[in-house]
């Protein structure tokens, strides 16, 4: 079971709603975790169509407008120390350093600031952000204009707030109501971000928005998520995770009749590539910045690199970048426990002994291990004998397979999914580079046929620009659909 | 095999023409090795640790490559090359002891396996003949040492509370069998192995002897040696303090017993661990509440609180370590390096009273490295006896698994995580 007992368990959790009280039930969350009962989703859902049709009547501006206020009176609070003791409790409930919180509290006001989501939008949308109110006009006589889809169901990532913020502000801004299940470790962070929807000044776009926005932990056995998922008129269902989870929710949603649309952000991971020549010294200063960020656990975190070149070369780097992750590591300290430092222990020896050099960390607030092997990985046999220390568990642990050309490398990325060590991953979404100037082009045009979503300078991995799509989707067309109006058939004649 | 058999077959092991093991084998069968002091034993381990490596150095290409990547010159080892040698026994898993066996490997040993309480691949580990012969000398030795005295040929009686069938299965069983085998003391066995197509592990599927149990009970033979794992001693108080009046009589009418009566010289042997028992009292209320069940005398006769000796005996080392609770804390053979390890670096501890990782390091053992850590948290302490420091118990490390369920994207719906 989840080790780490939220702090948020010691008071109730309960769902977020705006000027409503709606019945809730006890939730298989824990003793004093609430949901939402099922009448009570199911009346909310049923009224969506009139809480989306007075959102989509409030300009998409406005609405970037209220969403913009809510990022300034995040950083007023953040800047005044308000949310001390919740990057404490959110370090507990999600097993990362205080500091790491810190960084990620302070990344919200960029997540909602409306230049970028605007950016996003225009980005995104065919016909730019005003396409999301009124019919834009893409050829003569022919007009889109995206609507909402919802109401749309999301069943949000895991442990940090920022992953959980980007989907459910785009599925608002995009009007739709938008029912947002957390998770029992993010519970709190979330709920904090979306209350100063509360707080801002009060306006018919802010009000459209309160009404379009409902957020309820639910559990796994939940009866509430059931209905929801196999019976309730949702038009999305967007689902962040891995299995048996993600196999279980799409038999729910495919039972249906409403048929929502059901989209995956699957689990990914990312992969460095460091090639011989580049300054190796910036290559490890940027692979531990990577790799002690959210300690490996997003799926853009490097947990696996290529290092193109002489063993003797990768070696050298090896050390580097050991060097760094010392140091950097540091500036992000976790807090030492025994049992896992034992798991740790047990699988640097194996890999010792298996043939694999081992370089590590002797301060348990800082357990970085990296492992150079010699053209294949020597985590082959690694999970067979320690089947607690798999991807998922693993943190500040990277391997380094040395490798004589780029296509040896790209080959071991596109076997990633099949590696005993990777299990549980649909692929590798993110490439962080490092090569040489003459390599590149070639290197990005293999990796565009292996897979990948995400091809970023190495050190840049965690960053997700503006007009950044996701897994390979723009997140918009998740949320709306496109009404089509022509208004003359002349200037079709000869087109089919 | 027999006692005599593995002792006859061990002397005429083809390794013993190798001069580390000729060593070893001439140490292990000479003069005792208690009577020498601690430093000398010291010294003694130093240089067999050198000459161990050595001698694996010469026996397989691993090893060479091993001590050359983690920087190890098997002349000069050091106690700090050892403990950075050592294995976590999760290693040893299943197949995992064949990396680790030399090339020139002797056939016709055993294979030992953990009991599998634990639910995972047992550890399974094997033992040359030459190192079974090592085995049942060495253990048999330091048996007897922190029993107090030796065993006398074919005095007393012992029963085990296990089943035969384990004296070729697991390592506790066969170290009792051939250690009273080699002294001629009659071994009962108090337990039978039920139908073996059943679910569980051995010690789950084991019933009650009771013609075997009653003859021990009844038997005038002395001393009387019972030997458990913990949870048999903690049953049987809890079965005698829960009988009535009336079954009480019954009882002792038919065996004499409670209390049991080990006679001059008895004494309780627990070892083998938990056995999947969760919710065994500390060991010390656990003798507390067991020894008004037992009564012995010493051997001049004067009856005193019986004697709990426990065995830290598994599959994975050759020698156990044993104490005499409330006389002597944990110790191992003399030849045996046990050292302690920080639980977060890994390093080596030096000061008494400090909790580490228990490492042992067995440079009597030929057919593997035997160097390695199961998981145990222990402190140690300086003493006046042979080996200059005993071991302290305090817990076992246990693999949490909280972290499966901690990714940034992706991983809620946490409870269906958690049902893989």
């Amino acid at each position: 079971m989840c080790k780490h007992v939220p702090l948020a368990m010691s008071h109730v959790v309960e769902p977020l709603l705006f000027d409503r009280k709606v019945e809730t039930v006890p939730s298989s969350g824990g003793p004093k975790v609430l949901e939402l009962s099922p009448s009570a989703l199911k009346d909310l859902v049923i009224s969506a169509a009139s809480a989306q049709r007075e959102l989509a009547s409030v300009p998409v501006e406005e609405r970037l407008q209220v969403i913009e206020h809510m990022a300034r009176l995040w950083k007023d609070k953040l800047d005044r120390g308000e949310y001390e003791a919740l990057k404490e409790e959110m370090a507990a409930s999600t097993g990362y350093s205080s500091a790491l919180m810190e960084t990620e509290l302070s990344f919200v006001p960029a997540v909602l600031g409306a230049s970028n989501i605007r950016k996003n939008l225009e980005a995104s949308v065919q016909g730019g952000a005003e396409a999301l109110y009124r019919f834009v006009e893409m050829d003569e006589t022919e007009m889109f204009r995206h609507v909402p889809i919802g109401p749309v169901l999301i069943i949000s990532s895991g442990n940090s707030i920022v992953p959980t913020l980007i989907p459910t502000v785009v599925s608002l801004v995009t009007g739709n109501l938008t029912i947002l299940k957390p998770s029992i470790a993010n519970y709190s962070g979330v709920i904090e971000v979306f209350k100063l929807l509360a707080e801002v000044p009060d306006s018919r776009a802010a009000r459209a928005l309160r009404s379009a926005l409902v957020i309820s932990y639910f559990g796994h056995d939940s009866p509430t998520l059931k209905a929801a998922l196999e019976e309730m008129p949702l038009g999305m269902v967007n689902f962040w995770g891995a299995e048996p989870a993600r196999t279980i929710v799409a038999n729910m949603v495919g039972k249906n009749r409403n048929h929502p649309r059901f989209f995956v952000n699957g689990p990914f991971t990312g992969m460095a590539v460091i090639e011989e020549g580049v300054d190796l010294m910036q290559a490890a200063d940027d692979l531990a910045l990577d790799v002690v960020l959210y300690d490996q656990q997003l799926c853009s975190s490097p947990t696996s690199a290529v290092f193109i070149g002489s063993y003797e070369k990768a070696k050298e780097f090896l050390r580097a970048a050991g060097d760094r992750l010392e140091s950097a590591g540091m500036e992000f300290p976790l807090p030492p426990d025994q049992d896992r430092m034992f798991v740790l222990q047990g699988a640097r020896r194996f890999i010792q002994t298996d043939g694999g050099l081992v370089l590590s960390s002797k301060t348990p607030e800082n357990p970085w291990t990296l492992v150079l092997s010699k053209e294949r990985s020597s985590l082959g046999g690694l999970v067979g004998q320690f089947p607690s220390f798999n991807l998922f568990a693993r943190r500040r642990f990277l391997e380094v397979v040395a490798v004589p050309d780029a296509d040896r490398a790209v080959e071991l990325l596109r076997s990633q999914p099949d590696h005993p060590a990777f299990r549980g991953i649909d692929g590798v979404q993110s490439v962080g580079l490092a090569v040489t100037e003459a390599s590149l082009p070639r290197m990005v045009e293999r990796l565009v046929g292996a897979g990948v979503h995400r091809i970023l300078p190495l050190g840049d991995m965690f960053m997700r620009g503006a007009v950044e799509p996701y897994d390979g989707v723009a997140m918009t067309s998740l949320f709306t659909r496109i009404v089509y109006w022509r208004t003359g058939n002349a200037i079709l004649e000869g087109q089919l | 095999m027999n006692a005599n058999e593995i002792m006859e077959r061990g002397a005429r092991s083809q390794l013993l023409s190798d001069p580390h093991v000729k060593r070893v084998w001439d140490l292990i069968n000479g003069e005792s090795l208690f009577k020498k002091s601690s430093d000398e034993l010291a010294s003694l381990r130093e240089s067999l640790r050198r000459e161990s490596l050595q001698f694996f150095a010469r026996h397989s290409p691993y090893y060479v490559d091993l001590f050359e990547r983690l920087e190890i010159d098997p002349a000069k080892a050091t106690l700090r090359d050892v403990a950075k040698l050592a294995i976590p026994s999760d290693m040893l898993r299943g197949d995992g002891q064949k990396r680790f066996l030399i090339k020139d490997l002797e056939e016709g040993g055993e294979t030992f396996s953990s009991s599998g309480t634990t639910g995972k691949d047992p550890v399974r580990v094997y033992r040359s003949p030459v190192d079974l012969a090592i085995m049942l000398k060495a253990n048999t030795d330091l048996f007897e040492h922190v029993y107090g005295d030796l065993l006398k040929e074919g005095e007393g009686v012992a029963l085990f509370m296990a089943a035969p069938e384990l004296r070729y299965k697991l390592s506790f069983v066969a170290f009792v069998d051939l250690t009273l085998d080699k002294k001629g003391i009659e071994l009962l066995y108090g337990m039978d192995l039920e139908d073996k197509s059943q679910a569980g592990t051995p010690w789950q599927k084991l019933t009650t002897n009771k013609e075997n149990l009653l003859k021990f009970l009844k038997s005038k033979k002395e001393p009387k040696l019972f030997f458990t794992a913990p949870a048999g001693v903690h049953i049987l108080g809890q079965k005698f303090d829960n009988m009535g009046l009336g079954q009480r009589m019954a009882y002792k009418l038919a065996s004499g017993a409670p209390p049991i009566r080990l006679g001059k010289g008895g004494v309780v042997v627990t070892g083998g661990g938990s056995k999947g028992f969760a919710d065994l009292p500390e060991y010390p209320q656990l003798v507390s509440n067991a020894q008004k069940h037992f009564v012995s005398q010493d051997l001049a006769g004067k009856q005193v609180d019986t004697p709990f000796m426990d065995v830290l005996g598994m599959t994975e080392t050759l020698t156990a370590l044993i104490d005499r609770f409330g006389v002597t804390d944990k110790v191992p053979h003399p030849l045996s390096e046990a050292f302690l390890l920080d639980p977060m670096t890994f390093e080596l501890v030096e000061e008494e009273g400090r909790e580490g990782v228990l490492g042992i390091f067995n440079p009597f053992t030929t057919s593997w490295l035997e160097v390695f850590y199961p998981g145990d948290i222990m402190t140690c302490h300086s003493s006046k006896g042979f080996y200059g420091k005993e071991f302290v118990y305090k817990r076992r490390l246990s693999v949490k698994e909280g972290w499966d369920l901690q990714r940034a994207c992706g991983g809620t719906l946490e409870e269906m995580m958690t049902k893989q």
